[in-house]
């Protein structure tokens, strides 16, 4: 199935010397949601406007549903929804007044602003004017904006930001309801593992312009095995040191606590296995995995 | 042409409840506004000549005030109008909306023409009802006895309007360049005293645009054989010649 995006080789720089984006290549299949995380500055943002051909890439070419991105094939941004940053509203104006700016000119039909007003838990504020509005309900504002045309894509900047954990819920909750029923393919980008890690599908870590992980959320959180350590306590923590030092990495053996490396759950076991083959009693047994966010904060090198 | 009209009636929609939107009618106002005043409170000083017709002296009057004010008006609006897309921060979104750079374009700069447009109208409607009020105050200044000449009100419209064509266009493309209300501000207050110093017609205020609306001082009716004058023409081909910048600028290399 052909990709929904795909950039290859893309390079961009606001200063010829300084590279913002490095050569990356990105592919995005259909109906799948992507999280595009990365530490602030690590050039999210512009690879976003890369994409959505807000930038000309200095090299390589970026594709979306098959064509070439550029302002002269505008057609093709009535199949996509977008909030870059911050929301672009008009605080002068109401909600509703923000969105029939937006569906005169996408030529929708006048019950779709309601329709996304109502997604976004927004029906009740439709006359008040944006300059009222929370920075949670204008971020939610700027969801409805992007959702306004009922898009195949749907590309999402930091689309949590100023949200409180019940907005940030629902707002997950909503992503992922219109990847199930509608099958659109969904691009987030946040600087928080947290925030895509229940959500996305898939993952691109960027830092520096470059991509310092891709792949599916799967094989992120397999990550999270490798160079895990066990804790352990026996009867006998000496003689369980050597025993297992022939199979594992064993790290340290201080204060009564023997420390071991396993890279699988099936390793976990087999550890537990082999001391009480042993006949050595185990009195603690603590599997620690490393958590997602340091395996990003590693990578990032932060 | 279709997107061209759309994008246009989502600029109405953006002028709602704006500075902009206010500037345009209050400040219309503000010269008929005077001339009611004046006429008012100094009436036993237009009592016009037997036969005379009091309409023309005061669109005269008018007509003095609005070439000065208009300038002003214009470059104050198009500042406003770049100023809401920035505050905003809605040109990245405006440009992944299915729609040309052109129609986006065309639209805004149709927006600042219309405004420009309604300004002078209303201008003109304000000025007729001051007088109809004058008339209605004090019968023996002879308004009721007579009516405005229409061609002379239009003759001064349709000059004027070319007059501040090239201020228009100036300032639109100036908007995609300097992002600073101010700076923009600044740089249309400095043309504006530089055209006074200028002092009238010929020479090289020919070629200066903000000298041309006050080239209209004291407005005379042209004669039929020699409609337009020199600045006129040069205003308009600096309107066409700054439109094209600006419409290059935005389409090639703006982002906001």
């Amino acid at each position: 199935m052909s990709p929904i995006i795909s950039a290859s080789a893309l390079s961009f720089g606001y200063r010829p010397q300084a590279r913002v984006v490095k050569g990356i290549d990105l592919s995005i299949g259909p109906g799948e949601i992507y999280g595009f995380l990365g530490p602030n500055g690590a050039g999210k943002t512009t690879t976003i406007r890369l994409l959505l051909g807000l930038l000309s890439p200095d090299q390589g070419s970026v594709h979306v549903f098959g064509q070439a991105v550029s302002r002269d094939n505008a057609s093709l941004f009535s199949r996509i929804g977008a909030m870059i940053e911050t929301p672009s509203l008009y605080e002068h104006l109401t909600a509703l007044e923000n969105l029939e700016i937006n569906r005169r000119i996408r030529r929708l039909p006048r019950a779709s602003v309601r329709q996304v007003l109502q997604t976004v838990d927004l029906a009740a504020a439709g006359s008040v004017k944006v300059r009222e509005f929370s920075m949670g309900m204008k971020q939610r504002l700027g969801l409805a904006i992007a959702l306004l045309p009922g898009p195949e894509l749907l590309i999402l900047d930091e689309p949590t930001n100023g949200l409180d954990p019940h907005g940030i819920i629902q707002t997950r909750e909503l992503l992922e309801s219109l990847n199930r029923q509608l099958g659109t393919t969904i691009l987030v980008s946040s600087h928080i593992l947290a925030e895509v890690e229940k959500l996305a599908t898939h993952v691109g870590i960027i830092d520096q312009g470059d991509f310092v992980f891709q792949g599916t959320m799967q094989a992120l959180q397999d990550l999270r095995l490798e160079n895990s350590v066990v804790e352990l306590e026996t009867n006998n923590n000496s003689l369980a040191a050597t025993l297992l030092s022939g199979h594992y990495q064993v790290l340290t053996e201080s204060a009564g606590t023997l420390r071991v490396r396993y890279t699988s759950k099936a390793q976990c076991a087999q550890i537990c296995r082999l001391l009480c083959e042993q006949g050595l009693d185990v009195y603690r047994l603590n599997a620690g995995s490393n958590d997602l966010e340091n395996i990003f904060l590693q990578m990032v090198k932060r | 042409m279709k997107d061209v009209i759309n994008v246009y009636l989502s600029e109405l929609i953006k002028l709602r409840r704006t500075f902009a939107f206010w500037l345009t009618v209050l400040g219309a106002a503000i010269i008929p506004l005077t001339m009611l005043i004046t006429y008012v409170y100094n009436w036993h000083m237009f009592i016009p000549a037997s036969g005379a017709n009091p309409w023309a002296e005061m669109y005269a009057r008018a007509f003095n005030g609005i070439i000065l004010f208009m300038p002003l008006y214009i470059i104050l609006l198009i500042g406003l109008t770049y100023h809401l897309e920035y505050k905003a921060n809605a040109w990245k979104h405006l440009f992944v909306l299915p729609v040309s750079k052109r129609a986006l374009f065309l639209g805004k700069y149709l927006i600042v023409l219309t405004m420009v447009f309604s300004f002078m109208t209303l201008f003109l409607l304000f000025t007729w009802i001051a007088g109809g009020l004058v008339g209605f105050y004090k019968a023996e200044l002879g308004f009721r006895r007579h009516n405005p000449d229409v061609f002379t009100v239009l003759d001064f419209s349709i000059k004027v309007l070319i007059a501040v064509l090239a201020i228009i266009s100036i300032h639109f493309w100036l908007g995609l360049k300097i992002r600073n209300l101010v700076s923009v501000l600044g740089i249309g207050l400095a043309g504006m005293a530089l055209a006074i110093l200028m002092n009238g017609r010929g020479g090289y205020a020919d070629f200066f645009p903000y000298a041309y609306p006050i080239m209209l001082m004291n407005y005379v009716p042209s004669s039929p054989d020699a409609y337009l004058e020199r600045f006129h023409w040069v205003s308009l081909t600096y309107f066409a010649l700054f439109s094209l910048l600006a419409l290059s600028k935005f389409v090639k290399s703006f982002r906001g």
